[in-house]
């Protein structure tokens, strides 16, 4: 069951009272981080990964990373759920790549490029439409999901995709217009 | 160029996506830094960009299981902040271990350094006995010489009356001018005498040396030209510069 949502308002200060124990190396930061971000980052290691067991150690990995490079963070460059995404994005994707080079060495394959990620990983069966983001237009949804959740460079979602440079850097920039425009709906229905 | 229209260009390039998703180059990156830090505007779109980004993460959500936070909280508590750096540890194995074999070297160096004395008094001492071996052989060859000498005469001295047992064995070699005796045995006196030897040379008796149970088979004594006879006479401790006529307890005439 997911964790209800702090109020809006007060999460500006719960998450400065994370970094401040983070940087101290506080332990209550940890559980405080889970309680606060685990559903989220969670869900996006399950959308890199595609498997929850595998999403489950990519968690444990990030929080662990997290614990150790606390220093890292700089609250001036990104607030902490960017950070927080950055790490457990990185964490799935090198799982995955790690899964998929043990995968070739048991079957042996002539395949070397090792960065290489199957066009089957984007296929639109493989990817978990929520009623959140039922509004998003699926081309704006598939170019997002490859750049946030696949780890893709532009120019590989560029290829897997099959759709020109220019037209994936312009629908991530709508998508993402979009999707302030509904999220932007849902707060003001929220608040209502 | 007008600012309005460099953030318009920024703003339509996708850096500032890219940097969102931590994709963009360390260049691209210091530009990007900076247009935040510059224009309002772009602070405000990549604030927007952030807040979007965790709507749409959070909008896939999944309950995390409750288990694992406590998992990850043991295995952080398992790794001490402040641990003792794996190169310091692998510094102070490998001080220890050069401690030790040093040590260990010192050891065998001051081992060695005592078997090489050792060798060394060894080799001193078979060189000594190399040295007296070889006195001793050339004082036997010299020895053998003149008793095999044709011209070396042996004149053998016996005791009379209370020292009879006394027994002295004189060689001459008048060619060679030299003298010998071979002392056999000689019966023991007070402390205070010894037996002398003497040679008769024109009827005066001219001492020669006082006889001594030796490990030498033979020592020389003085040779005298014109000898008629060796006598041996008991004298005090030390001898006498004149022979004691009435002493006189052996002799032997060479005509």
């Amino acid at each position: 069951m997911l964790k209800p949502e702090p109020t809006t308002f007060l999460k500006p200060f719960i998450e400065q009272h994370i970094v401040e124990l983070l940087k101290a190396q506080d332990q209550r930061a940890i559980g405080l981080l889970y309680d606060h971000y685990a559903d989220a980052l969670f869900g996006v290691a399950i959308k890199v990964t595609k498997d929850e067991a595998l999403a489950q150690d990519v968690l444990q990995d990030a929080f662990v990373k997290i614990w150790k490079n606390a220093h890292k963070y700089d609250a001036e460059k990104a607030r902490l759920f960017t950070w927080l995404f950055r790490v457990v994005q990185n964490t799935a994707i090198d799982a995955v790549r790690s899964r998929q080079r043990k995968t070739k060495k048991e079957v042996q394959t002539q395949d070397s490029n090792v960065y290489h990620i199957p066009t089957t990983t984007l296929a639109v069966e493989h990817l978990d439409i929520q009623a959140h983001a039922d509004g998003l237009e699926e081309k704006y949804k598939v170019v997002i999901d490859a750049l946030f959740f696949q780890g893709m460079t532009q120019q590989e979602a560029s290829d897997e995709l099959n759709i020109p440079l220019g037209t994936v850097k312009s629908r991530l920039k709508i998508g993402l217009r979009e999707l302030r425009k509904l999220f932007g709906l849902v707060i003001v229905l929220l608040s209502l | 160029m007008s600012m309005s229209e460099r953030v318009n260009i920024f703003l339509e390039s996708d850096l500032l996506e890219r940097y969102l998703m931590g994709t963009t180059s360390p260049m691209e990156t210091q530009e990007v830094e900076h247009y935040i830090a510059k224009y309002p505007e772009v602070k405000q779109t990549y604030i927007e960009l952030q807040e979007n980004l965790e709507e749409y993460a959070s909008s896939y959500a999944v309950a995390a299981p409750a288990h694992l936070k406590q998992r990850i909280i043991t295995t952080i508590k398992k790794k001490p902040k402040r641990g003792i750096p794996v190169l310091a540890m692998v510094a102070c194995g490998v001080a220890i271990l050069f401690g030790l074999v040093t040590l260990m070297i010192w050891n065998q160096n001051q081992e060695l350094l005592e078997d090489r004395q050792l060798t060394n008094a060894l080799i001193e001492q078979l060189n000594s006995d190399i040295v007296s071996n070889k006195e001793s052989l050339q004082s036997v060859e010299e020895q053998f010489m003149i008793l095999n000498n044709a011209a070396t005469k042996k004149y053998v001295l016996r005791g009379q009356g209370r020292v009879r047992k006394l027994e002295t064995v004189a060689y001459v070699n008048a060619l060679e001018k030299k003298s010998y005796v071979h002392v056999v045995s000689l019966p023991e006196l007070p402390d205070d005498q010894v037996y002398q030897m003497w040679a008769d040379v024109d009827g005066v008796m001219k001492p020669l040396d006082i006889l001594k149970i030796s490990k030498e088979n033979l020592v020389e004594i003085p040779y005298e030209e014109r000898m008629a006879s060796f006598n041996i006479t008991i004298e005090p401790k030390g001898g006498s510069k004149e022979a004691t006529k009435e002493e006189v307890v052996s002799s032997v005439s060479f005509y």
